[in-house]
């Protein structure tokens, strides 16, 4: 599922990056999933930008014709300390849409990484997030992401400096976005 | 349309309860379609969010998709966005800048005044009787303004929005008029789907303090600061009221304090805060009066049937609907024009992650709505009657400074004002 490093795919070190990053991107996904939300707090880190535009269906010929623009709605718009909030608040076992608690899997594919200096990376990677809650709501979540990693002394080894997510819809066909990407 | 609902009270206004089935009947959705949406002024969009000559948004007036659209002379109009060959839509972006609509099915085209002004083939292929000037888009006979809120009505002799508006315009003012230079949405809009009936949103902007403390437990307690007491945090010993239009189902409600609204900080965060309870505060308190620029805090309310708000957080949407059992919220934020750039962002961000699709006080609404929804496709369900007694009898207008009837912020009034414009319309022409 993923497809490689700009660098020569035959070197060695560019083989070894792809697995470290890919073990990386599962494994984050997978606190997500277990709702390990202090552990995956610990990845974010201080300064985030955790980005969510929202999609437009306006004329091709115009520049954004997809997204909203800077100073514009966005799904999200996060810092460390909002997504701190959320998880705080998911912490209280009072959230309505949260109790019971749905079942998520992350899917992480078609990985591109590409190194901006020593120890950064940014990856560009498709995502598939399937959701079911009680009996009746189920919902699925795709599109691609951009991240900007950088190594850190954490369990996974990678700190997550930024993250923008395309979400696929416009319309968001759900009733609610009550989900970490 | 058979008759199992004409004479039956769906909404026991004397007692104080109503059937469940009004939240999923097709039948009087059906009749919703005819005698509330095609009779009311619907919302169609703010000044501010077109602001060049030209400028058109796709939007809804209940199931209809709808384009409004400011002409040159800088007035606006609105069409519904189907051509009048085979129905296709004309216009399939949000939101633009253009001259004309051309349908992509065989090309007739129409100009931003909806007029029909070019057919291929027409001198060819058309007989002398075709008369484009018969054709052009069909427009939304009345289209009127509120401080700068634009509003359509589908019924040509529908009484005038001020009329309509009557008193409400008080509470509405207190969003849309709180200064000189007024407020602008920021870009764009957020929509999404809830599969639940329009009513449930429109009636809990109208008239639901009551549901703060419980359903948003969670976000309440993980939002506010330590230091302010746990009776404070959303399940007030702020007093408040309560308002219940004379006619026309619309309805509001608020808490009243002196001193600073903290529930404004906690949510959108310090700056705006400070904002609020300073600069804005003032120039409310100066153009309206002191009740609205100081007292009134976290003001909910719903222009009848499907246009609500919360003033101070400045969420602004509508509950379009999709049929008795699912609905689709366009929702938006105003802010003070004259506001530093990083008082909007905080706005723009706070209302986000709050009343939004990932918003953690809407989330939990939709949790509650949804629930309501599904439990209505069992027979029995659909047959209860639920209770709207809360503050029945309580309420009474002669209020010397809030207009209607009005009564505890803690009340069912407004629903049931909500739910006899509602009935009266429904049972029209049956």
């Amino acid at each position: 599922m993923t497809e490689g490093v700009s660098k020569s795919v035959d070197s060695q070190p560019a083989y070894e990056l792809k697995l470290e990053i890919e073990k990386f991107l599962f494994e984050e996904a997978a606190l997500l999933d277990r709702r390990a939300f202090d552990d995956w707090l610990e990845l974010i880190s201080e300064d985030i930008e955790y980005f969510m535009p929202v999609r437009v269906n306006c004329d091709p010929r115009d520049a954004d014709s997809e997204f909203l623009k800077a100073h514009q709605l966005a799904q999200f718009d996060e810092t460390k300390d909002s997504l701190t909030t959320r998880i705080k608040r998911l912490k209280t076992g009072r959230v309505l849409s949260d109790d019971p608690p749905p079942r998520t899997h992350h899917y992480v594919s078609n990985i591109k990484i590409k190194e901006l200096d020593s120890d950064a990376y940014q990856i560009d990677c498709l995502f598939i997030v399937r959701r079911s809650r009680l009996d009746s709501q189920e919902d699925t979540f795709y599109g691609d992401r951009t991240d900007i990693l950088r190594r850190a002394d954490n369990p996974l080894g990678f700190q997550i400096l930024s993250r923008n997510i395309r979400l696929d819809m416009s319309l968001i066909r759900s009733s609610n976005l009550n989900i970490l990407f | 349309m058979t008759s199992d609902h004409k004479d039956e009270m769906l909404i026991d206004l004397e007692s104080g309860s109503f059937r469940a089935e009004i939240f999923s009947s097709r039948e009087i959705y059906e009749r919703e379609l005819e005698n509330v949406f095609s009779k009311c002024w619907l919302f169609l969009g703010h000044e501010t969010q077109l602001p060049n000559e030209l400028d058109f948004l796709n939007t809804y007036m209940a199931e209809d998709p709808v384009i409004l659209v400011r002409q040159e002379d800088g007035t606006f109009r609105a069409f519904l966005n189907q051509c009048r060959h085979r129905g296709m839509q004309v216009n399939q972006y949000d939101f633009g800048n253009s001259p004309v609509f051309a349908c992509p099915y065989h090309g007739w085209t129409y100009g931003a005044d909806g007029a029909l002004i070019n057919v291929p083939m027409e001198d060819s292929a058309f007989p002398k009787c075709f008369d484009k000037g018969k054709l052009g888009l069909r427009e939304v006979p009345r289209l009127e303004i509120y401080k700068g809120l634009i509003f359509g009505n589908w019924d040509g002799d529908a009484e005038s929005l001020t009329d309509y508006l009557g008193e409400a315009a008080y509470y509405i003012d207190a969003l849309f008029d709180r200064s000189p230079a007024g407020v602008e949405v920021i870009g764009g809009i957020h929509k999404w789907t809830i599969d639940s009936n329009w009513k449930l949103g429109a009636e809990q902007f109208a008239s639901d303090m009551y549901h703060v403390a419980l359903t948003h437990g969670g976000v309440v307690e993980a939002m506010t600061p330590e230091d302010v007491p746990v009776d404070r945090r959303g399940f007030a010993a702020n007093p408040g009221k309560q308002y219940s239009a004379l006619k026309g189902g619309h309805g509001s409600g608020f808490y009243l304090s002196d001193g600073d609204d903290a529930i404004i900080a906690s949510i959108l965060g310090p700056r705006v805060g400070e904002y609020y309870n300073t600069t804005l505060r003032d120039q409310a308190t100066r153009r309206l009066d002191r009740v609205r620029g100081e007292l009134m805090g976290s003001q909910h309310m719903t222009v009848f049937p499907n246009f609500s708000f919360l003033a101070g957080i400045n969420t602004v949407r509508v509950w379009h609907p999709r049929g008795p059992d699912a609905m689709e919220v366009w929702s938006f934020v105003v802010v003070p024009k004259d506001a530093p750039q990083e008082v909007k962002d905080d706005y723009r961000r706070g209302v986000e992650r709050t009343f939004s699709p990932a918003g953690t006080f809407e989330q939990d609404d939709a949790e509650n709505w949804l629930i309501i929804q599904n439990t209505l496709k069992g027979y029995q369900a659909s047959k209860s009657m639920l209770n709207l007694q809360m503050g029945l009898g309580m309420a009474s207008g002669g209020d010397p400074t809030f207009p209607g009837t009005v009564g505890s912020c803690y009340s069912e009034e407004a629903a049931r004002g909500f739910y006899a414009e509602w009935q009266r319309l429904i049972n029209e022409n049956q």
